[in-house]
């Protein structure tokens, strides 16, 4: 469907939703704005971020149809339409708070998942701000299942950087800024494994299972580096270095020997750059300057552009 | 930069993600990640290493043994040629893994299209290539798997036998399951 369809849809539905023209069941709508997010979400970019407008209609349509209350659902609408450049009802966040209350709860993975590409346009517009109050509105619950499970329902729509900035978002350190982490997404790069594992890690603690989801988009990650990118982003592990040894092509660390090392046994297991790793390196490792590989510029004249 | 992870299960992921090899140890389960997804991800980029011919040295009996129950064929059926390899090459042979059988008769099952059945004849391969390091009750437990349900002829041998080969399937799984999931 092309943007100036799904626009159409979008204007018309809560015009005839909200006069009763038309009724249906809060998953319906839903999954109405889903689907017309998710097939536009695959084209966003920097040169193209999201339609502001089509962010606008799919949030009034999705507030619309989780209001109970009648009065409410035409004051949706009419903020939508009376001014609608003001784009009322996407910079009003306060507007999902509700939601969660007023709708039954085996549809909140699915308004998650709506609200996560959300925030994934918003970053893309640059709006920051605006994403990090509906990011905070989302899970204010704290249930890092139900939000890792409607992060993966949609990754497969999202370009990588979609999933990986919103799960890390997930698994921050409670005192961590989200500002700067929403921010500093386009700089990850290659890193954003290792801040997942990491943070991830921190909260898990050594005994607890961790969530399949968070897992699942850790691994997911790791297809889109190559070996020589995957050697930047771990360096080696160096754990044991009398038994460590690298494989002709520099890259794979192999073990040989008597002495294995068992990432499970070990209490930690480090990962080192290359230049500490002594000793058991026949081949020294190659020198790679992928860091700034994927150091988007930021434009801060962009900053809150919607 | 040091990443230091607690969590055994974050470490199995880490290297994971880092094409790192995960050798034998007492240390390692003898069991995969519960959510069947994560299992068949853990898998997928495992034995890709072996399918892409980066793995020389075989040293991971336990995990690939783990991916035996795998209910994906291709899984289970790749990670079972390298499970013989890898054991044939050790001079002190562990005890079969309590899936073998049952992925060899997986691997060998009538129902299968022909083109998976031919699959079967590499794992056969490197059975006979190692039958006489194997251990009687390696061999018995592999019979017990093939002649279970292996009633019905097998295929015969055809040009196209190359691109049959297990490790083109799984590229193909890799793709269907995977690649084209997340973009």
């Amino acid at each position: 469907m092309h943007r100036e369809e799904s626009l159409w849809l979008l204007s018309t539905l809560p015009e005839l939703y909200s006069n009763g023209r038309l009724s249906g069941k809060e998953s319906f709508w839903i999954e109405i704005c889903l689907a017309i997010l998710l097939n536009d979400a695959p084209n966003w970019n920097d040169a193209d971020p999201p339609d502001i407008v089509l962010l606008d209609a799919v949030v009034t349509l999705a507030a619309m149809s989780c209001s109970p209350d009648r009065t409410n659902r035409l004051g949706i609408f009419t903020s939508s339409r009376e001014h609608p450049w003001l784009l009322l009802n996407v910079r009003n966040p306060n507007l999902i708070s509700g939601w969660f209350e007023d709708t039954p709860s085996y549809y909140h993975k699915q308004l998650i998942s709506l609200l996560f590409l959300v925030i994934h346009a918003l970053r893309y517009r640059r709006s920051y701000p605006l994403a990090i109050q509906y990011f905070n509105i989302i899970t204010a619950k704290g249930d890092l299942h139900l939000y890792s499970s409607a992060l993966t329902a949609i990754a497969p729509s999202m370009r990588h950087d979609g999933p990986s900035t919103i799960a890390l978002m997930l698994v921050a350190p409670q005192a961590q800024d989200l500002a700067s982490t929403i921010y500093n997404s386009w700089n990850h790069g290659d890193t954003v494994q290792e801040e997942l594992l990491k943070n991830y890690d921190d909260r898990l603690g050594d005994s607890e299972n961790p969530d399949p989801n968070v897992l699942a988009i850790v691994l997911m990650l790791s297809k889109y580096l190559s070996p020589v990118e995957i050697f930047s982003v771990f360096g080696t592990i160096s754990c044991n270095p009398l038994t460590a040894s690298y494989s002709q092509s520099g890259l794979r660390l192999n073990t040989n020997g008597n002495g294995y090392e068992r990432p499970w046994q070990s209490s930690t297991l480090v990962m080192k750059q290359s230049n500490e790793c002594t000793g058991g390196c026949a081949t020294p490792p190659p020198t790679i300057g992928l860091s700034n590989r994927a150091r988007a510029p930021m434009i801060p004249a962009s900053y809150n552009r919607s | 930069m040091n990443l230091e992870l607690k969590n055994h299960w974050m470490r199995l992921v880490a290297r994971v993600a880092a094409r790192l090899d995960i050798p034998d140890g007492p240390g390692l389960p003898m069991w995969l990640f519960h959510d069947h997804r994560v299992h068949n991800m853990i898998a997928a980029l495992s034995l890709l290493r072996y399918t892409e011919e980066e793995v020389t040295h075989y040293t991971e009996s336990f995990l690939l043994a783990s991916f035996l129950e795998s209910q994906e064929l291709v899984i289970s059926s790749v990670a079972l040629e390298y499970y013989l390899k890898t054991i044939i090459s050790y001079s002190d042979l562990p005890a079969p893994s309590c899936y073998l059988s049952a992925a060899v008769s997986a691997s060998f099952n009538f129902i299968l299209p022909d083109h998976q059945l031919r699959m079967g004849w590499t794992l056969f391969g490197s059975f006979i290539d190692g039958f006489e390091q194997l251990s009687v009750e390696w061999r018995r437990t592999f019979a017990e798997g093939f002649f279970t349900l292996s009633r019905q002829p097998l295929p015969r041998r055809r040009d196209t036998w190359d691109q049959l080969h297990p490790r083109v399937s799984f590229r193909g799984f890799l793709h269907e399951n995977i690649s084209t999931k997340w973009n």
